[in-house]
């Protein structure tokens, strides 16, 4: 697959892009997509928080 | 990574849904204004994992749904030209005028070319010297970069057998215009690949004016899910604003090499929206300094008076306040392989979309 390199200015060899209509719009950030990982896998404490306060909660009429 | 598998973790999926499920307030809708996004969500059957007061809605995201029928008049109307190659994006061909089709104008014999991207129209163009191609231009910010970028080149070659016909259009306008409407949304799924070009900031004057969530979202169930958990944590905290999900490609300002490019090529223009009608600034019209290449102001033709399709809803469907199924015509006189409105026609259309999967 072919895809137009116009709107971008830096990207290397190896880099992995999102196309669309042929052309390459962004380098995909690794880093970004391994912290949203993580921000997924360390919810449990947080939400898990959150989520027993709000069971202590009386129920809303 | 492979950027795919990762954001299709069942475990992580399920974790997620858990917290979505604990969420007990009164039942919220959320609109997405992303054809891709009206894809994904009924392919991956998120809405059917969701608690039963967390809806989600499409909105006006799919380019050739929204497009006027009157372009498509207007392209029709240059094919008829001698010596024109019409020179579009696959989706378009099959979407009815008021009397045919592109489509059907190419079994007739018109010169009309699918092409993958603007690069191709190009390349059309330079092996035809005696022929003059036009390339119909559709799409939001994602797409509209494209054809900037085409129309620099063409520029820079100075090539003069090369046309563009804009109908590409801008999105805060038509999520505005939503709201304005009444319909009854809490938040928006924001465009993915509309906000890598445009950044997330062009959504803060409609956060903060209508007090309402926005969190830009990526592709994968991962990416669609936890952007529905992001928006439930805003509605449950009371505090509207901008975030950003899909991080691995969507900066805060954007791509501001293509943001320079549209700036240079596109002027805003008042724009026709199906389902919506005429907004303020809502399309990009070509600007002066390129209008050598603007199919509009080079070729003098008439377009036929518009003729809409009787009885389909696909304007409701894209505003939001009527589901696909509610058409009388859908699934028996309007199929993906027979459409009557664009909603049908494009894959990326609530129609369509609701045909395949649901």
């Amino acid at each position: 697959m072919e895809a137009g390199i116009q709107l971008l200015d830096e990207v290397q060899e190896g880099d992995y892009v999102l196309v669309h209509s042929g052309f390459a719009l962004q380098v995909i950030s690794e880093q970004e997509a391994q912290n949203m990982l993580e921000v997924i896998r360390e919810l449990d404490e947080v939400a898990e928080e959150v989520h027993s306060q709000e069971m202590q909660k009386p129920p809303e009429s | 990574m492979k950027f795919i598998q990762e954001f299709r973790d069942k475990e992580l999926v399920q974790k997620l849904l858990g917290y979505i499920h604990a969420y007990h307030g009164p039942d919220v809708s959320f609109m997405e204004v992303c054809g891709g996004h009206t894809m994904a969500i009924r392919k991956f059957g998120i809405p059917s994992l969701l608690p039963s007061n967390v809806h989600l809605i499409s909105g006006p995201g799919c380019p050739v749904c929204v497009t006027s029928q009157k372009y498509v008049d207007h392209a029709l109307a240059l094919s008829k030209l001698d010596d024109v190659i019409i020179a579009t994006y696959g989706d378009l061909i099959r979407v009815p005028g008021s009397s045919t089709t592109l489509e059907s104008r190419k079994s007739d014999g018109a010169d009309i070319r699918m092409v993958y991207s603007t690069l191709e129209a190009l390349s059309i163009a330079r092996k035809n010297p005696a022929k003059k191609v036009i390339f119909l231009g559709i799409g939001f910010e994602t797409t509209a970069p494209a054809s900037a970028a085409a129309l620099k080149t063409a520029k820079k070659e100075n090539l003069p057998n090369f046309y563009l016909l804009s109908a590409h259009k801008v999105m805060p306008p038509a999520m505005a215009a939503i709201v304005d409407e009444e319909v009854q949304i809490n938040g928006y799924l924001a465009p993915g690949h509309v906000s890598v070009i445009t950044g997330s900031e062009i959504y803060n004057d409609i956060s903060e004016k209508y007090n309402l969530p926005v969190v830009i979202s990526g592709f994968e169930p991962l990416d669609i899910i936890q952007s529905i958990y992001m928006l439930l944590k805003q509605i449950e905290t009371q505090n509207s604003h901008v975030e950003i999900q899909y991080k691995r490609v969507v900066k805060p300002e954007g791509n501001l090499k293509a943001r320079a490019m549209l700036n240079e090529v596109f002027d805003f223009r008042d724009d026709w929206w199906r389902g919506l009608g005429v907004l303020p600034k809502s399309g990009f019209g070509i600007s002066e300094s390129y209008s050598k290449w603007d199919a509009e102001k080079h070729f003098e033709v008439e377009i036929e008076p518009t003729r809409e399709p009787k009885g389909c809803i696909c304007g409701e469907v894209l505003k939001g306040v009527k589901r696909p199924k509610e058409c009388k015509l859908f699934g028996t006189v309007c199929t993906p392989a027979n459409p009557v409105g664009t909603c049908m026609v494009s894959e990326e259309g609530a129609c369509q979309a609701s045909y395949r999967y649901e």
